[in-house]
């Protein structure tokens, strides 16, 4: 794993995507797999995005797995894809590693009914704020690793 | 849509303006592809390489014996008197002002008759720091007498997270115990990572990603479940993938994911 001044930087390595076929973006993104506590052992794409104030989780899975509705802070989001009101919840997220170790992160996530599905955004408050992470773009390997 | 992405039946227009409706719609890749397939086909027109140039890979390679410079003066003038300089390119070297202007060439040109000691921070201050948008809670032209949970409420809504933990802190060092203020609290705190406690290691992506490449029209509008690119369960309903799961749990974890 990296390391800085001879200290672990990060703990696990990752392959990330830079383009996924049921994710219309044109150009290329990062996409890095998680998963989400629940009753099922699966793991899913999700876009990293430090650009955005808040992650956000698609509402298909949000309603599946029961986050729909649960009681958390109400409010709106403003995004390239329009306004959308909903609840900010706390989740526990794993990032999954190819190599060395996966890395749970708990964070808040913003979740509306409205917001279109098979989208999951890791957005940088109260997330990526608070895992050390780099990316090797020639080999697409993501390395994350707890913040301290 | 971009006329290229479309496919017309016989594409009339010459490469370099695919190219150009391409990249004008963010279609970087695509837009590659087609100048490899345009330099196949003997393209050697002087805006085909133009593009060429433009679109190789960018080139990185250790460089400037200046990389431990602390552009901390810098920032902090900055802070100080941005307001002051809004619109206009600024340079400056270590916290002092050399020369500013709304029009960068004027301030390169000022530059070259100087000897700054160090290498100049050029910076362009936005216009845009204070305006009507801007929320409430961050102008304070008055005091504001809302309660501290509805400015901060505004903050987030506006996507000034830093400035809303500001407040925040501010609110509790004053003894605010409002019980929306309690919920902020929990929501702006920050996000607490640690190795997890689960070994299972992710398998390679790539049989999954294979497979979807290969079936996406056939699954489109669909929730797929893959183990290492073999597809376990399909359904325009999640609900439906995951009973049929849950009734067959696989042995490892399998990857979710929706065909648009």
């Amino acid at each position: 794993m990296l390391k800085l001044d001879q200290v672990d930087f990060t703990c696990g390595r990752a392959l990330f995507l830079d383009s996924v076929k049921g994710f219309q973006e044109p150009t290329a993104k990062i996409f890095v797999k998680i998963s989400l506590e629940g009753r099922l052992n699966f793991g899913f794409y999700a876009q990293l995005d430090t650009g955005a104030a808040w992650s956000v989780l698609d509402p298909v899975l949000a309603r599946a797995f029961g986050l729909m509705g649960m009681e958390g802070l109400q409010t709106k989001l403003n995004t390239r894809f329009g306004l959308f009101h909903g609840a900010l919840i706390p989740l526990r997220i794993t990032f999954l590693a190819k190599e060395g170790r996966n890395l749970d992160t708990y964070a808040h996530f913003f979740i509306s009914p409205d917001w279109p599905p098979g989208r999951t955004f890791l957005g940088y408050s109260g997330l990526l704020d608070a895992v050390r992470f780099a990316l090797d773009p020639q080999a697409n390997h993501f390395y994350f690793g707890p913040g301290v | 849509m971009a006329q290229p992405l479309r496919k017309p039946e016989k594409e009339t227009s010459s490469y370099a303006k695919r190219i150009r409706d391409f990249v004008e719609f963010d279609c970087v890749e695509g837009a590659r592809r087609l100048v490899a397939e345009a330099i196949r086909q003997g393209d050697d027109s002087e805006e085909l390489l133009r593009w060429q140039r433009l679109l190789g890979p960018a080139r990185s390679r250790d460089s400037s014996d200046e990389l431990q410079l602390d552009r901390t003066p810098e920032f902090d003038w900055l802070r100080a008197h941005r307001y002051s300089y809004q619109g206009q390119w600024v340079a400056l070297d270590e916290g002092r002002l050399l020369s500013h202007s709304r029009d960068l060439r004027e301030v390169e040109s000022d530059l070259e008759t100087m000897t700054p000691s160090r290498r100049p921070f050029l910076h362009f201050v936005e216009p845009t720091l204070v305006t009507p948008a801007t929320p409430q809670a961050l102008r304070k032209p008055n005091p504001d007498t809302r309660p501290y949970a509805e400015r901060i409420r505004e903050l987030v809504e506006h996507d000034y997270v830093g400035g809303a933990r500001k407040l925040l802190a501010e609110a509790l060092e004053k003894g605010d115990r409002d019980k929306d203020l309690l919920k902020w609290q929990q929501v702006l705190a920050p996000a607490v990572s640690k190795i997890s406690s689960n070994e299972e290691l992710d398998s390679d992506p790539m049989p999954d990603v294979n497979w979807i490449r290969q079936h996406e029209r056939e699954y489109s509008g669909q929730w797929v479940a893959l183990l290492e690119g073999e597809l376990l369960a399909s359904s325009p309903s999640l609900d439906d993938v995951i009973f049929h799961l849950e009734k067959n749990p696989p042995e490892r974890r399998i990857l979710l994911h929706y065909i648009d």
